[in-house]
């Protein structure tokens, strides 16, 4: 990783004339900056929500510095500055190392925040994770067996929707609470836990690899929905379990697949693949496979 | 894809012309005005139908496999012998729909309004029908194998011969269903409504049942000649359970003081107890495994009755009493001081 840049104020060098240039000249770069920072927002989802680890920061640093270039260039001196303090936090947070301590979230926050304000739109934290979260959640309760739509309800019912909240209750507790079985609820624990060590909560740390992950889940839909349609066809003996086994494996790659996209912040994506059938759904995630792929190339540059 | 527009088939409908063996594959047609639509065996796999209007159309025979009619309105439409299979059906409202010798197979009907819905000898096997209200369907011979109801509205549906094979009914309605001939191998009834002879095959009710000063709503009576296979349920406190049918390698829970009562017809056979409740055994009891009985505050035994199997106190100790003439092949057990007698 290059050494952070050393932060001190911008240069005063006014080459805009008039108020009207600066303005749409801000706009460019606000639209501009919002869109290299992609990774930066889901990465400050990640440490709002207490699961980022320091590794992650070297995803996102890159950007910052290349929107702190373009800053400079047109002399946006108050965005210079508040990338500075973010660019500093990032550093200290990055040198700790490990999971980014609450001293380290507290400042990466305080730094991040103010950006929301002058780059308006999209590097909003809130809104994002509201987007993506209950898609998360509801795809992942669904891939434990035994917990359908009266055992969604009764989490529901007692608020327990989020992935902090389920990886950090304790399954008695949850049980009490919600009416579910004890060895249900300590499924649900035990799920949320291992998603939340390997995953973080809502967001890609590292879209790249998201990416390799939803092609391999996609290229087995794909093989699935084959084998699904080949025993829609047949009458052999048996084809009826077959036919089940099948169907609910496809249903569980299709969760993972929502789980994958909501993380990437495809969610209006996702909203049109649940209308359609699962050979289009086959088509229409490789699609958004290609295009996913081709918007992080544009950012990051090529694997 | 289809071979009409969106634009000429709604051109069609409003001109009243018929859509007969129309292939209308993936089309989009959500939100559609199609009241009274003639669509027999017409191709719609895949097709959006999202909140379309469908009210008494003619889809007999047609093919909607995989479509979208998520709050679609069904009412009173024809979809006898219709291939349905994997459909989006969540929030539909098909009342008084005729759905017989539909396939449904896999498909989602979660919170659909299936109210006097004619379902008999559908295929419904895992289908997902959540919360679905199907107060007073008729689901003869429908097969409902592996299908979810957890929470559904059952309550006076018929069920005759129904094929409800390791289906997931917790927490459904089936007050005054009438689930005479059903096959309810390895299904979960936890928490289901069963109060009012759900399950009695000649009419038996719980309100003729005497209540012992608990909660009548809290009754549940299974009735003679049927057969419960492979069931796990679960009894909130304060319930009163009466057995008189065939239970074979059920676990039941049974919560705090919950009277379960084995009548003289009721046989549990390889079966298991568990919980703070109280057993009454007039009919048999065999377990499947020692301990078959664990931590009941009270086992009675009365006279004719018959108790096979090993009964484990623990926390409390348990109150035990045995009839003159009830027949007892008995181990007790202590957990906490480890300690066995044996009746014979």
């Amino acid at each position: 990783m290059p050494p952070p840049a050393e932060p001190g104020p911008a240069r005063h060098v006014d080459r805009v004339t008039t108020a009207e240039d600066r303005a749409e000249l801000r706009a460019l770069f606000t639209e501009l900056a919002g869109h290299h920072m992609v990774q930066l927002r889901d990465f400050m989802i990640e440490v709002r929500c207490g699961s980022a680890l320091a590794e992650w920061i070297a995803l996102s640093e890159p950007a910052v510095r290349s929107v702190r270039g373009m800053a400079e260039q047109l002399e946006l001196d108050d965005i210079c500055e508040a990338l500075d303090r973010l660019l500093g936090a990032l550093t200290a947070a990055h040198r700790s190392g490990g999971a980014i301590s609450q001293e380290h979230q507290a400042a990466l926050l305080a730094a991040y925040l103010p950006l929301i304000d002058l780059l308006p739109g999209v590097l909003e934290l809130d809104a994002e994770r509201n987007r993506r979260e209950p898609i998360i959640v509801h795809s992942l309760l669904l891939q434990i067996p035994g917990i359908e739509k009266v055992a969604i309800d009764k989490l529901v019912a007692a608020n327990l929707v989020s992935v902090s909240a389920l990886s950090e209750a304790r399954p008695e507790e949850l049980a009490q609470v919600t009416g579910l079985a004890g060895d249900l609820a300590a499924r649900v624990v035990a799920r949320f836990r291992e998603y939340r060590q390997q995953s973080g909560a809502v967001a890609s740390a590292d879209p790249r690899a998201e990416l390799r992950a939803l092609t391999d889940l996609v290229a087995r839909l794909r093989q699935q929905n084959g084998e699904y349609d080949s025993a829609a066809g047949s009458w052999a003996p048996g084809v009826k379990e077959e036919k089940r086994r099948l169907r609910r494996e496809r249903a569980a790659t299709l969760l993972a697949i929502h789980v994958s996209l909501a993380r990437l912040g495809e969610v209006d994506r996702l909203v049109e693949l649940d209308r359609l059938n699962f050979r289009r759904k086959v088509e229409f995630i490789e699609s958004t496979l290609q295009a996913a792929r081709a918007a992080t190339r544009a950012r990051t540059g090529p694997a | 894809m289809a071979e009409l527009s969106r634009e000429e088939v709604l051109r069609r409908v409003q001109r009243g012309e018929r859509l007969e063996r129309a292939d209308l594959r993936e089309i989009d047609l959500s939100h559609a005005v199609l009241e009274r639509a003639e669509l027999r065996r017409a191709d719609l796999e895949g097709a959006n139908l999202q909140g379309a209007r469908l009210a008494a159309a003619n889809l007999r025979n047609a093919s909607l496999r995989e479509a979208y009619l998520v709050a679609a309105d069904l009412r009173e439409s024809n979809l006898e012998n219709a291939d349905l299979e994997g459909a989006r059906l969540e929030g539909a409202d098909l009342r008084g729909a005729n759905l017989a010798r539909a396939t449904l197979e896999g498909a989602n009907l979660t919170g659909a309004r299936l109210a006097t819905a004619q379902l008999s000898n559908a295929q419904l096997e895992s289908a997902s029908m959540g919360a679905a209200d199907l107060t007073g369907a008729n689901l003869m011979h429908a097969d409902l194998g592996h299908a979810y109801l957890g929470g559904a509205c059952l309550a006076g549906a018929r069920l005759v011969n129904a094929d409800l094979t390791s289906a997931n009914l917790e927490e459904a309605d089936l007050r005054d269903a009438d689930l005479t001939g059903a096959d309810l191998t390895g299904a979960n009834l936890t928490g289901a409504k069963l109060s009012n002879g759900a399950l009695a095959a000649a009419g038996h009710a719980a309100a003729g049942a005497p209540t012992n000063g608990r909660r009548p709503d809290l009754a549940r009576y299974f009735g003679r000649g049927d057969i419960l296979r492979g069931a796990s349920l679960r009894f909130d406190a304060g319930c009163r359970v009466e057995v008189e049918s065939l239970f074979e390698q059920c676990t039941i829970e049974l919560g705090e003081a919950t009277e379960l009562i084995i009548g003289t017809s009721g046989v549990l056979s390889d079966c298991r107890i568990t919980g703070r409740g109280i057993v009454i055994i007039a009919g048999k009891f065999y377990e499947r495994e020692s301990p078959g009985i664990v931590g009941p505050l009270q086992v009675v035994v009365s006279a004719g009755g018959c108790l096979v199997g090993e009964v484990e106190q623990s926390g409390e100790p348990t109150h035990f009493a045995f009839e003159p003439g009830s027949n007892l092949r008995v181990k007790i057990r202590d957990s906490r001081a480890n300690q066995r007698g044996g009746i014979s």
